[in-house]
């Protein structure tokens, strides 16, 4: 039985870990990179929570979804859309990213965000109530299809912006908001695997008659995986929508969602660490190629980077399915054994 | 019913609790059925279950588990890429009494509920003599250990009645009398009704105190080992037509 | 009166195509269990196949007719065919289904992508492969505007849904076929060359994929790298309509899902009065999401289709 004291203390310093992380990741990252990586950096870390959303329904619940790209739009959508309805005289016009001026402006950002979570989670779980006791292929296919329906519906909304697109959102996901976000994520996800839930989850992904069995409602850990899937995606769109300050029906289709699906099955599917380190390198991939702009065979391939992507998800099939990580985790225990191991060489040795 | 095909029918069973009951017949006999019947894996056309008063024919299979039956499979159903300990942990999730909103937060309730489920986890592997492989993936195990995992793995759902789908099968002579042991200890133990299908004939005989005999969906016998032993009807089944005079005694 | 019997031709045109395809899917999910998602994509190769070998034929001073293009177009499509089920498929053979869904998928965006990546977003013309004229004698006795095309389309897919049926029921490999989308094991127990009656069967299914592809291109007149999207979902969805795995329920199941949609393109509802605006509801706007609609309406109301049955999983 663990002592309160004992509990605070941890939790104690879970907290300062995560204060840590955010600093580190949102103020000290950017200032010791040149500027030329900022935004791939930027984008690879919002690519991190919509993977991470992924993630939840395909690795950890073995749900596959192909129509994310349209959560991730729906929650880009409706935060730009309360931005831009609230606080069109809060933030100011920029073409680059801008810091928040204040208290006003940050709550107003929390809440647009807040808000395409929840949207985007309540059409996860519209969505997943009719469609998860269908099996793995017509589920694809159901979610592919829900994917082009809110492309398409975007597309001939005009209230929207139509097929050109949502624009003159306010470019205010700046470096610690995305870090913030994504510290958060990564603690949801990892605290949704190590509970209950997150059991559920991965016992539906590995046998759901079993499940079934041991009193799991399959049904309701499919449905709160996609729902809880669908929100994270749905936050990753808002942080994507205030960072680029736009958002295209084009990236609501499921071309946009294999890419994700790429990021989840190159990390490993199920595996948070996995996921968000493909995520980052996918996600910064683009914008670093262009960098290289004087080789023309990169700037070539970039420009048609789904072709490689294509190839690589087909590859990945045939000679490594379980992707870079597997189900492996990066977890203290992992990091105390490795510790262990070091000082256990002959050198840690002969000076102890 | 099976496209057409009735697995089972007209068929009546009545376990009483805090006894080894057993069910057996040839190949095909729907015996296995009768289990997913009363779990809800199936649905039936007709006819109840009844479970300690409660009709239970139409309840999801995951509520029947929470009203206190568990099962094992006929192919050991593990979750073969996590670990034994995480095995037992999931099939103790529900009775660990704590949601999503504690799982996402982790305060206090959780890390409380979660050391007691660890406990009971563990207590339950060491009272089985897995404990010590609570960390390896569960697909490592050998085949035997394997089957009482997943027996120990339904007795985490802490069930009054536990349905047994050949356990014995793949097993040498010495695996089946510890499963024997096994049985009579999860009974004795803890209370639990144990209702198995099998075809090894000694374990059946040898721990079953009364039998019913299914043939193509019907029973055909019910009673006490010896009785049903004799039964000609089970021998037909069994064997096809046999003079009488040929009946083993 | 006319105006129904033109959607009713428009209907059966269309249909027929989504037919074709929608066959491919159905056999291919029959032997393998698995939805071919790169099916749509192999109508594409098709119609570009056909343009390429019309254009060098009218090189050669070859008049591209019809019947001379469309089988070589069918001939490359079926190589198409085995060379993904050799590469991608077989070795999944025995992986988990997920993994076989995933190089599926990976197959038909490669497949677009290498197209827009050689060829451009562009549409291309697509060469005339017969004298295509409107049927004016149709149009004066019934009204009915009809062009030589979609006789053509309508015809031959008929002959080669015959044909299908034919290959299916009488011969050796139509029986093997169906003794694989039974029971794979037993089939193989029984010396059924399973290997290659899978292969047989990608071939067909892509060779009948090509010709929906060159008639598409027939009638629409341009292609361009990701035209077979579109026909190819909703061919696919013609599949599940009819029954998944079942070959006259795709065949009924295409003829339904060209009619729906030629019924609903035509619709024009002027919902704006409602609320004061001139918004009309169009059809056409939505129809790409039409597929999708019925597809999600019938997986959940009637999943087996109109001619499948429902199979209880045994445990």
């Amino acid at each position: 039985m663990p002592s309160v004291a004992r509990v605070l203390k941890q939790k104690g310093l879970g907290l300062l870990g995560l204060v840590a992380a955010v600093v580190l990741l949102g103020v000290a990252l950017p200032r010791m990179l040149p500027p030329f990586h900022h935004e791939p950096l930027a984008l690879g870390l919002i690519y991190v929570v919509i993977a991470l959303g992924l993630n939840v329904v395909n690795g950890q619940a073995g749900q596959f979804s192909i129509g994310h790209a349209a959560f991730a739009g729906i929650g880009g959508y409706t935060a730009g859309a309360i931005t831009t309805a609230f606080g069109p005289r809060l933030y100011e016009w920029s073409d680059q990213t801008v810091s928040l001026s204040g208290l006003g402006p940050a709550a107003l950002l929390c809440a647009a965000l807040l808000a395409g979570g929840l949207t985007a989670a309540l059409s996860g779980f519209l969505v997943g109530m009719p469609t998860l006791r269908l099996r793995g292929d017509y589920l694809a296919i159901a979610t592919l299809g829900f994917g082009e329906i809110v492309r398409v519906v975007i597309t001939n909304t005009p209230a929207l912006g139509g097929a050109l697109g949502m624009h003159g959102i306010a470019r205010v996901a700046s470096f610690p908001v995305i870090a913030i976000a994504v510290v958060l994520v990564l603690l949801l996800c990892r605290n949704v695997a190590t509970s209950v839930p997150g059991r559920c989850l991965v016992a539906v992904r590995e046998d759901e008659i079993a499940a079934e069995s041991l009193g799991i409602s399959t049904t309701r850990a499919k449905v709160s995986a996609m729902t809880l899937s669908a929100g994270i995606a749905g936050l990753g769109g808002g942080l994507l929508a205030h960072h680029l300050g736009t958002y295209n029906p084009v990236d609501c289709s499921w071309i946009k969602s294999v890419e994700f699906v790429l990021m989840v099955v190159l990390g490993g599917s199920g595996s948070i660490t996995g996921t968000t380190v493909a995520a980052v390198f996918l996600g910064m991939l683009p914008g670093e190629m262009l960098m290289l702009s004087q080789f023309p065979l990169l700037t070539k391939i970039t420009g048609n980077k789904m072709v490689i992507y294509a190839l690589l998800l087909i590859v990945l099939m045939l000679v490594r399915r379980q992707g870079i990580a597997g189900k492996w985790e990066l977890s203290l225990e992992w990091l105390r054994g490795l510790g262990r191991k070091l000082a256990a060489l002959p050198g840690g040795g002969a000076r102890g | 019913m099976f496209g057409g095909l009735a697995a089972v029918k007209d068929f009546d069973l009545a376990v009483p609790a805090g006894s080894i009951f057993g069910l057996i017949g040839p190949n095909g006999a729907g015996k296995t059925t009768v289990f997913n019947l009363i779990t809800g894996a199936n649905p039936a056309s007709s006819g109840r279950v009844v479970f300690g008063g409660h009709d239970i024919t139409t309840e999801p299979a995951y509520a029947i588990n929470r009203l206190g039956i568990a099962r094992t499979f006929q192919n050991v159903r593990l979750f073969k890429s996590i670990s034994v300990a995480d095995n037992v942990r999931t099939a103790a999730s529900w009775r660990a009494g704590y949601g999503w909103v504690s799982g996402v937060f982790q305060g206090m309730t959780h890390a409380r509920r979660e050391a007691d489920m660890d406990a009971a986890v563990m207590a339950l592997l060491d009272a089985f003599d897995l404990a010590d492989k609570a960390r390896e993936q569960a697909q490592s195990l050998p085949y035997g250990e394997q089957r009482r995992l997943e027996i120990v793995r339904a007795l985490a759902t802490r069930p009054r009645l536990l349905l047994l789908d050949e356990p014995a099968a793949g097993l040498n002579a010495t695996e089946t009398n510890e499963l024997m042991a096994l049985v009579h200890r999860i009974r004795d133990e803890r209370g639990v009704t144990i209702l198995l299908i099998e075809h090894d004939m000694r374990l059946v005989m040898g721990i079953c105190e009364c039998i019913a005999v299914l043939d193509h969906g019907v029973k055909i016998s019910e009673g006490c080992p010896s009785d049903v032993q004799g039964d000609p009807q089970v021998i037909a089944a069994y064997l096809g037509q046999q003079e009488p005079d040929h009946a083993p005694s | 009166m006319i105006f129904w019997l033109q959607q009713l031709a428009n209907g059966l045109t269309l249909g027929a195509m989504f037919a074709l395809i929608a066959l491919g899917y159905t056999m291919v999910y029959g032997v393998l269990k698995l939805i071919n998602f790169a099916h749509g994509d192999v109508l594409m190769v098709g119609a570009f196949v056909a343009m390429y070998a019309a254009l060098w034929a009218d090189h050669f001073g070859v008049p591209p007719y019809f019947v001379l293009i469309t089988p070589i177009a069918m001939g490359a499509c079926a190589l198409v065919g085995i060379v993904i089920e050799r590469v991608a498929y077989r070795p999944l053979r025995s992986a988990p289904r997920l993994a076989a869904l995933i190089t599926a998928i990976g197959v038909s965006l490669l497949l677009e992508s290498v197209g827009q990546w050689r060829l451009g977003a562009e549409p291309y013309g697509f060469p005339e492969l017969l004298a295509n004229h409107q049927l004016a004698w149709l149009k004066q006795s019934t009204g009915v505007h009809l062009m030589v095309c979609d006789v053509v389309i309508i015809g031959s897919t008929v002959a080669l849904l015959i044909g299908l049926q034919l290959i299916v029921r009488y011969t050796r490999f139509g029986k093997a076929m169906r003794a694989v989308s039974q029971d794979q094991a037993a089939a193989r127990l029984m010396g059924v060359a399973v290997d290659r009656v899978i292969m047989g069967t990608f071939a067909l299914g892509s060779a009948l994929a090509a010709a929906g592809g060159v008639m598409w291109g027939m009638k629409y007149g341009a292609i361009d790298p990701i035209m077979g999207l579109e026909p190819g979902l909703k061919a696919f969805v013609a599949a599940v309509v009819g029954g998944i795995g079942n070959i006259p329920g795709a065949m009924a199941g295409g003829f339904l899902m060209g009619i729906a949609e030629t019924l609903v393109v035509g619709i024009k509802v002027p919902l704006g009065t409602l609320w004061g605006s001139d918004y009309i509801l169009k059809g056409t706007d939505y129809r790409q999401a039409l597929g999708f609609l019925i597809l999600i309406l019938v997986l959940l109301l009637r999943p087996s289709g109109l001619f499948g049955r429902r199979q209880p999983d045994k445990v």
